[in-house]
């Protein structure tokens, strides 16, 4: 499993349970289904993509040896 | 520096995942996804003639006072609240029950019900109470949860509803385990995330590959010339860079040595 992949995977966890404390502490309200679904699965993409693509850069990109 | 790096990578990302869920909370909710106080109007009745109209207070506070996640009502652990209903309308006998529902992530969770009662008329006046709490999952969910309070004809259907949101603190202990868990899980994976981050960044390094990665052949020795071996070079060049386990046979150059015959 690749960095970035675990990254990605942290990413999508991480923005689950953001949006369940968020949901918890009254920063959103999900009070449908489809809606709660829906944010869930927005979070999740979301901070796969984050994460992943930073660790996918920040794999690419060579750090100068001073 | 590469831990600088890594933070300020790591910091705008999760800037914008916060912004893009702030952003699309009000959209959904414009699109109907979040429930507004209702009132059904007299020509939405099933039963009943005239008018209606109800109101109903939780602790003696209006419910539309908390029509919001940010007003929400707050109740404590062992605590009751006293919801009261009130009801007015023309020739409207026949509200049974009024209902207090608990929901969820759009599921139900608890519903408490309450006989509705006739005080007076006409027009007929009427009302009812519950006394609400939260019941056993007091301990393992804090937070944020909406109620909809309602009055129920003899039939089921709905002669008036209003949706209000209560918050449910808890005690932090070892009971009110969820919200804990998951704050202790917050950490983690960020934590996890950042060094997934560092070891992408650490895995691509300039320099020629071979040399950080790991001990393989080692290049000649300093002063052996590697393409000029003769046929009497016996390897040793070659054998000198660490490749002792299996000795050069004579008269062969060396792994490092590149002096075969020529």
């Amino acid at each position: 499993m690749s960095a970035a992949s675990r990254a990605a995977s942290s990413g999508a966890v991480l923005g689950i349970v953001l949006v369940f404390l968020m949901q918890q502490f009254g920063l959103l309200a999900l009070t449908g289904i489809v809606a709660s679904v829906l944010y869930f699965a927005v979070a999740a993409i979301l901070g796969g993509v984050v994460f992943g693509v930073a660790a996918w850069a920040a794999g690419r990109r060579p750090v100068p040896v001073p | 520096m590469r831990s600088e790096r890594g933070r300020v990578q790591f910091l705008p990302a999760t800037a914008l995942a916060a912004a893009a869920l702030v952003l699309v909370g009000p959209l959904m909710g414009a699109a109907g996804g979040f429930p507004s106080p209702t009132l059904r109007g007299p020509g939405e009745l099933p039963l009943g003639v005239g008018p209606f109209s109800a109101s109903a207070t939780w602790n003696g506070n209006s419910l539309s006072s908390a029509g919001s996640p940010a007003t929400a009502f707050s109740i404590q652990r062992g605590d009751t609240a006293l919801v009261r209903f009130n009801y007015t309308g023309l020739g409207v006998t026949e509200v049974a029950n009024a209902s207090l529902k608990v929901t969820y992530l759009g599921v139900v969770l608890t519903t408490s019900k309450a006989l509705a009662h006739v005080t007076g008329g006409p027009p007929v006046t009427g009302g009812s109470q519950i006394n609400w709490s939260f019941g056993p999952l007091y301990n393992a969910l804090e937070g944020v949860f909406q109620l909809t309070a309602s009055l129920l004809y003899v039939n089921g259907s709905t002669a008036w509803s209003e949706s209000f949101y209560v918050f449910v603190k808890t005690p932090y202990n070892l009971e009110s385990g969820a919200v804990i868990v998951l704050l202790i899980l917050t950490v983690a994976e960020l934590y996890w995330g950042i060094s997934s981050i560092r070891e992408a960044r650490r895995g691509r390094k300039p320099g020629p590959p071979a040399s950080s990665a790991s001990p393989g052949p080692v290049p000649p020795a300093s002063g052996t010339p590697p393409a000029t071996g003769g046929p009497g070079s016996t390897g040793s060049a070659g054998t000198a860079g660490g490749s002792t386990e299996v000795p050069a046979p004579p008269g062969s150059g060396g792994a490092g040595g590149g002096g075969g015959p020529a």
